[in-house]
């Protein structure tokens, strides 16, 4: 599959995740022991198992959500690696919650061309949308 | 342990990446957090693209993200300890990536801090020599 197939793929995939169902998005991941993922709060944890296990919790706080925009902010493409930076537009309820919350993410999307499919190898998303000391903690 | 890819990259790149990550690369962010960003300078690519989602505030382009370096460097001032904890990483190519935490205490504005960050960088192999093109930082609170 080419990387604009699977890049349009994974965005069809989080707007399920923003529903709670973090499979369509999990077959996008690659399934190796070195991919990694950086989701808000928390450290990054590597491999496929943990992974795995991250997006079933990180999905199962979203419900009746969904991804409204999606803005590329750039890309860095090889014939084998490529990153794609983007701000996600999202609202979903969160947490068990029943009003819609709104909600930006920055992510850093890397894409690994393994076999013949290209597969995301890591991910990192936070919610940091305006300047801040570097130092300062995430708060919710 | 760090897994071992069978098919990417030749083990000598991988093997000589790494220690640039673990030289070069830590001694210029190590100096960066002392108030010194020019070794960072000279590690990051000068060419189009290049970008930082910083901990901090976003670059974007060339301009951008030196003017960043600046503002972080006047910030930084008497680092205690900077540590990178590699978490997953790889080099396809002229591309590489790292993915893990920095830890850092140093002074920011004059205040001494300890704070963790999550880093993602990407790398481009531009004439023979690695060089950062993008960077993601943000800080985590520690494990409960």
């Amino acid at each position: 599959m080419q990387l604009d197939e699977v890049i349009s793929r994974f965005h069809q995939a989080i707007n399920e995740f923003a529903k709670g169902n973090p499979e369509p998005a999990k077959d996008i991941f690659s399934h190796r022991a070195d991919v990694s993922l950086a989701n808000p709060w928390g450290p990054p944890v590597v491999g496929w198992e943990r992974v795995s296990a991250a997006l079933d919790s990180a999905a199962a706080r979203f419900k009746d959500g969904r991804v409204t925009a999606l803005d590329a902010l750039t890309k860095h493409v090889t014939t084998d690696l490529a990153c794609f930076l983007d701000i996600e537009h999202w609202q979903a309820k969160v947490g068990g919650g029943d009003k819609i919350s709104l909600f930006d993410l920055r992510v850093t999307s890397i894409y690994r061309l393994e076999g013949d499919a290209w597969a995301l190898v890591h991910r990192h998303a936070d919610p940091i949308t305006t300047p801040q000391a570097p130092d300062a903690v995430l708060r919710k | 342990m760090l897994p071992v890819q069978e098919h990417t990259g030749g083990m000598i790149d991988r093997d000589d990446f790494l220690a640039w990550v673990k030289s070069e690369l830590y001694e210029a962010e190590l100096a960066l957090h002392n108030g010194n960003a020019a070794p960072r300078r000279v590690l990051w690519s000068h060419q189009e693209p290049v970008s930082i989602l910083g901990a901090g505030r976003n670059a974007y382009g060339l301009q951008e993200v030196e003017e960043a370096f600046t503002w972080l460097e006047q910030m930084f001032s008497d680092c205690t300890s900077y540590s990178f904890e590699l978490q997953a990483y790889d080099v396809v190519g002229d591309m590489a990536y790292t993915a893990g935490m920095e830890h850092i205490s140093t002074s920011v504005n004059g205040e001494p801090r300890t704070f963790t960050l999550r880093a993602t960088q990407v790398y481009r192999r531009e004439d023979g020599q690695w060089k950062a093109a993008h960077r993601h930082a943000d800080t985590v609170s520690p494990a409960a």
